[in-house]
């Protein structure tokens, strides 16, 4: 996440002023040691198959991404146009490192990838996630993923 | 990770850079106890290289109609376009559902100089929802374009000013938001408020 001093004023006072929310407690649980964690990506950069259905604005829906996916069959129709694309054009992993985490398994750094990763849009607001949010959680731990890596855009 | 927003792991075509970040979010699992709030301690590195300069000189000024400037950009553009197509393997471009940049200028064109909108075959949206799209797709295309010549140290602030202030895509993209905004129509309204980024808001 960026800095808030980094961004132009507009865009920061935007984020700067939106409310933070409170929880109630503080969840915690012991991770497995990284070399046997199955890792998969959870990302709010409304990425999706290119054949899947697009994002629009207010959605809290989420899109499956398979492990296997080629990164020319991956579109991003994020309905927000106040974060730069450029880096995306030209490299898939600066904002969805599937790559790299097939490489970290391949070196025994983590276990394994998730079989699927997940996309949200992450324009909306974060409270209208919790329904979809804890699907994605069951589907996760469906695939015996005991790590997610959450990549905000 | 403290790089700017759309760019979450650091800087593109770094995969050094990049896995350093991944191997520091994943490290925080193996903290005892939490919750856990750290920042990743570099900047994104700068880009080496020649700085970036387009490809291909657009001819700019007001001679024409502009239609035709925008389709006179996009010829000029395409074969680099297709080069980073080629060298990447993939592109954004695509998002709209029309398979032809050209179609995409002229109905884009069209549209603002007051015809009616009625989506090219192939499109994947209704209005206006399909005019978000064709400039997403546009935007890709010159920019995808601007990227493809190796060494060169693009920066996203380089290819925005490039595609706003100096491009006939800006100035349509310009004359777009504003006839929209300007509509009775409540969608068209909305839609609006998705071509332009905040930073760039004011007109050059």
């Amino acid at each position: 996440m960026v800095r808030l001093s980094d961004l132009p004023g507009p865009v920061g006072g935007f984020l700067g002023n939106l409310p933070m929310p409170e929880f109630d407690s503080t969840p915690w649980t012991d991770a497995p040691p990284l070399s046997e964690a199955r890792v998969a990506i959870v990302s709010t950069a409304g990425l999706h198959r290119r054949d899947d259905r697009k994002f629009r604005g207010g959605a809290s829906d989420y899109r499956l991404i398979p492990s296997d996916i080629d990164y020319a069959d991956l579109a991003m129709s994020h309905v927000s146009v106040n974060f730069d694309r450029t880096g995306y054009q030209q490299d898939v992993n600066i904002a969805f490192p599937l790559e790299h985490l097939h490489t970290l398994a391949a070196n025994g750094e983590i276990g394994s990838v998730g079989e699927w990763h997940y996309s949200f849009m992450g324009a909306t607001a974060p409270e209208q996630f919790a329904e979809s949010g804890a699907e994605v959680g069951r589907l996760l731990k469906d695939d015996g993923v005991t790590a997610a890596v959450l990549i905000p855009i | 990770m403290p790089f700017e927003l759309g760019r979450p792991l650091g800087a593109p075509n770094d995969p050094e850079f990049q896995l350093d970040v991944l191997r520091s979010a994943l490290a925080l699992l193996e903290r005892e106890s939490g919750p856990v709030l750290e920042d990743y301690p570099h900047d994104a590195p700068a880009s080496g290289g020649e700085p970036w300069a387009c490809p291909v000189a657009l001819p700019g000024g007001e001679a024409g109609g502009q239609e035709a400037r925008l389709l006179r950009e996009i010829d000029l553009l395409r074969p680099w376009y297709e080069e980073a197509s080629r060298t990447r393997g993939r592109s954004a471009v695509g998002l709209s559902g029309i398979g032809d940049v050209d179609t995409m200028g002229s109905f884009i064109a069209g549209f603002v100089s007051g015809e009616p909108g009625t989506p090219p075959d192939g499109a994947s949206e209704e209005m206006p929802f399909l005019l978000r799209f064709i400039s997403d797709d546009l935007k890709a295309f010159y920019q995808e374009a601007a990227t493809a010549q190796p060494g060169r140290a693009s920066t996203s602030e380089a290819l925005n000013d490039w595609l706003y202030k100096e491009t006939t895509l800006g100035e349509v993209l310009y004359d777009l938001r504003d006839r929209l905004a300007a509509s009775e129509d409540p969608r068209e309204k909305a839609t609006s408020g998705g071509l332009i980024p905040l930073t760039y808001a004011q007109r050059p």
